[in-house]
């Protein structure tokens, strides 16, 4: 009763989306998640439905993620994620953001990809009157989005049951023992259960399940700061970042603002409690002022910490095993992995059943690289 | 840059409790601050007792006594930071508050919170209109400007509840009616705990003292009342109750309403205090031990911002753990636990629990439309059918449905949200994990923020 063809780890959006592609092959999938499925990074991050300014290695699974899924998010999906399509906008206030905005934009083009294009003041007030006059130009990326990444993980996660897959949540992993040529046993706080192959989906936890297949990754994990302001008058459609320096800001349709970008409180990953360091958000609100002098008047309503990994060189581990053929990793996805899961579970359920990858570049994110 | 600046305690709130920890804690030497949200000493219960103290006609004794105790206090000892609201506290001891529009961090070696109560939601049909007001607003509006509102219709049940009514009469306002929410059944199930109870005999008389001067001024008073709602289009109009099997209807533009007291937790629960459900009082109470210390290390709790117990308990309480600090110190050599004291003002507290718990119809509605979170109109509906989506922990339901994560950050919804939950998954409530309290716990302006630039 208690064996399955494969077992994931982690009910995040990661966890989720491999679990229904496995499903949609015909395979009896378990998920196994520690906590909530979306309590973690794929819940709480800034909902972010975006190619601008994406690591080049990652460019072509997050362009395939958007064309395949995000741009047909009504047939894929059956549950309201608050998706919407609009612009992402990455703003330069500077000469120096202007020339590295320019380089990158002809860097996208030369591997082939049109979405991202630089525009100058005049076409950037079109898209944001209230921006600042000191902004020089921007990078535009007209079909990005935003989406709310809780709704979005219970989407999937439904999709995914809706598929056979079994979602065993409040269950945490406690070891794993066996080899590719017999069953793979999986001992939780509460039950154990055999499979043929395993998923590691842990997110910020992934290092500590990849360590009980004997693989090190060099794997930070991290608390990055965001805040919600009161609600104001709508006044922001596009997603707004800022070139060189630490800033996400998008609105809300209830008027309310998210601001974000990379600033750090401090974690302890036993308890998973996050402290939120308020002169950091303060450096963060700040940012968000000085692109915006609107945002003066708003109030800052909730701040928290969520927990993410990073990855040393930044991208994620999308491979097999080093050790094992019939384990998959697929986790540290440095902060950015909310937009390319849906394309990765499909990529990862390809590599599992030895099918044809639907993307060509995929060895970057092999394991490898660092055991 | 400024520097941070360094107290040895830091005491959070100048209620009762706080005041005695500061009492207490004062002339060993240490540095101390208290600090408080608002302008004067005293907290609620004693709000403006420095400015009324000599109206002895117009205010009783057991308000008036507030005033003994804050004189006690010796503010050229300790830095006394009022109009100050503190909006997070983190583990590592360091304290945010905003002062007149800007925003400060301080350290402190130990840290006493002492936040005290709050009201506990009224969710029934039509409580957010515009017109319904907690009775404590009323309370407060009496002691800062004796301003009263005529023709107002008190709704609700306990101990602060009468006696706010009785404040109203004595000040010669006009009460429309009383309607006692008070169930019948807990009269009996309260009795068992009487005899206990009438050692505090002098809060009888007290309350003997109300009910006498309710029939003297021919108060109208509807018993027993277990189904009520407020109707009007974008104000409150009237008040429909059920009373028997017939429905009364009482027009009014006001309705002050108590549904009893629950502590006043953000504070300590965004540090990461431990807590417990109290099926006794049907609150979240902060965990301590005979101390008063949290389990967030050097951060103690006292008063009602543990748990309700009243304002005699939590100045008990506050000498408890200025005795522990002290000790902690190296000022003192024994520490004392004050535990007769402590026992003999707990003789009340099983009676009015028991008799002041509200009917089971206040704590969770049962009609779809009423709102739940009031910041982000949350109906039970909508939460009803987060439940269904297979959304069942308190945070999830929060995520999915936005209950809760509005400007009050639950303070109106979070005890009714357990509610519900529990009785539509039929899980014990005292299992379920209370919603995850973010900072600031009040919305602080981002250019009030913004001095917190200056700081490392």
């Amino acid at each position: 009763m208690n064996s399955y063809d494969a077992i994931v780890i982690g009910g995040g959006i990661q966890g989720c989306s491999v679990a229904y592609n496995l499903a949609d092959n015909g395979l009896k999938v378990l998920v196994l998640e520690k906590d909530y499925c979306g309590r973690h990074a794929s819940g709480v991050n800034a909902g972010g439905v975006r190619r601008l300014g994406r690591d080049l290695r990652e460019l072509e699974l997050s362009d395939f993620s958007m064309k395949e899924y995000w741009h047909k998010l009504d047939s894929f999906l059956d549950e309201d994620c608050e998706y919407e399509k609009v612009p992402q906008i990455k703003i330069a206030m500077d000469e120096e953001a202007l020339e590295f905005s320019k380089n990158r934009v002809e860097q996208v083009k030369a591997m082939g990809f049109e979405h991202e294009q630089l525009i100058d003041t005049s076409t950037l007030k079109n898209f944001v009157p209230d921006v600042s006059d000191k902004a020089l130009g921007a990078i535009l990326v007209e079909d990005d989005g935003h989406a709310n990444p809780f709704k979005t993980t219970v989407a999937i996660k439904h999709k995914a049951i809706k598929y056979g897959v079994s979602i065993r949540e409040g269950e945490k992993v406690l070891d794993i023992k066996g080899d590719d040529k017999t069953s793979w046993k999986v001992t939780t706080d509460k039950d154990v259960f055999n499979a043929k192959y395993i998923i590691n989906c842990a997110g910020a936890w992934g290092d500590k399940i990849a360590k009980m297949f004997g693989e090190d990754v060099p794997f930070e994990a991290v608390c990055l700061l965001l805040s919600i302001t009161s609600k104001i008058d709508l006044f922001l459609k596009p997603v707004i970042g800022f070139q060189r320096r630490a800033l996400s800001l998008k609105q809300f349709s209830n008027g309310s603002l998210m601001i974000g970008g990379a600033f750090k409180g401090s974690l302890n990953l036993e308890t998973n409690e996050t402290i939120v360091d308020f002169t950091q958000i303060a450096r963060n609100v700040s940012n968000a002022t000085e692109l915006f002098p609107k945002l003066k008047n708003a109030k800052i309503v909730r701040s928290w910490g969520g927990i993410e990994a990073i990855c040393e060189d930044k991208i994620p581990i999308i491979s097999k095993s080093s050790k094992y053929e019939t384990v998959i990793h697929n986790f540290g996805y440095s902060a950015h992995g909310f937009q390319p899961a849906f394309g990765s579970g499909k990529i990862v359920s390809q590599m599992l059943l030895d099918q044809k990858l639907s993307i060509n570049n995929v060895d970057e994110f092999r394991i490898n690289r660092f055991v | 840059m400024p520097d941070t600046e360094i107290y040895d305690v830091v005491i959070v709130g100048s209620g009762p409790a706080g005041i005695q920890a500061t009492i207490n804690l004062q002339g060993y030497g240490l540095k101390i601050a208290l600090l408080d949200d608002s302008s004067t000493l005293g907290g609620h219960i004693y709000k403006e007792v420095q400015k009324n103290s000599t109206k002895t006609d117009f205010f009783e004794q057991d308000y008036l006594k507030g005033f003994d105790l804050i004189k006690q206090i010796n503010l050229n000892k300790i830095s006394y930071i009022n109009n100050s609201y503190v909006w997070n506290i983190n583990p590592k001891l360091e304290i945010y508050y905003s002062q007149q529009g800007t925003s400060y961090k301080i350290k402190a070696k130990k840290i006493l919170i002492a936040t005290g109560s709050l009201e506990r939601p009224f969710p029934v049909k039509g409580w957010t209109l515009p017109g319904v007001i907690g009775t404590t607003a009323a309370q407060i509006l009496l002691k800062e400007s004796l301003i009263v509102k005529d023709d107002a219709v008190f709704i609700g049940s306990g101990a602060l509840f009468y006696y706010v009514i009785s404040q109203y009469l004595d000040s010669g306002a006009k009460i429309k009616a009383v309607i006692d929410t008070t169930p019948l059944n807990n009269y009996f199930k309260a009795a068992k705990h009487l005899p206990k109870a009438l050692l505090k005999f002098g809060f009888f008389i007290k309350a003997l003292g109300f009910f006498a001067k309710f029939r003297k001024h021919k108060l109208k008073v509807y018993h027993f009342v277990d189904e009520l709602m407020f109707e009007g289009d974008d104000e409150l109009k009237t008040v429909v109750f059920k009373k028997g099997s017939k429905q009364v209807k009482i027009d009014t533009d006001i309705a002050f309403i108590h549904n009893g007291l629950a502590p006043n937790i953000n504070l300590q629960l965004q540090v990461g205090c431990d807590y417990e459900y109290s099926k006794a009082t049907r609150t979240v109470n902060i965990k301590t031990d005979e101390f008063m210390q949290s389990s967030v290390d050097n951060i103690f709790v006292v008063g009602d911002g543990k748990s309700i117990r009243g304002v005699d308990v939590a100045i008990v309480e506050a000498k408890i753990a200025a005795n522990k600090i002290l000790n902690d110190f190296n000022k003192i050599q024994k520490v004392t636990t004050y535990q007769k004291q402590l026992k003999s003002h707990m003789q009340i507290r099983d009676f009015l629990n028991t008799l002041y718990l509200p009917h089971k119809n206040f704590l969770s509605p049962s009609d779809d439309d009423v709102i739940i979170c009031r910041c982000e109109e949350v109906t039970l509906k909508q939460i009803k059918n987060g439940l269904e989506r297979n959304c069942k922990e308190t945070n999830s339901i929060k995520s999915f449905t936005r209950c809760g994560m509005g400007s009050c950050q639950s303070r109106f919804c979070g005890l009714t949200l357990l509610e519900v939950i529990s009785k539509h998954t039929n899980t014990p409530i005292e299992e379920l994990k209370y919603l995850k309290i973010r900072s600031p716990i009040k919305p602080i302006g981002i250019e009030e923020m913004g001095s917190l630039v200056e700081y490392e």
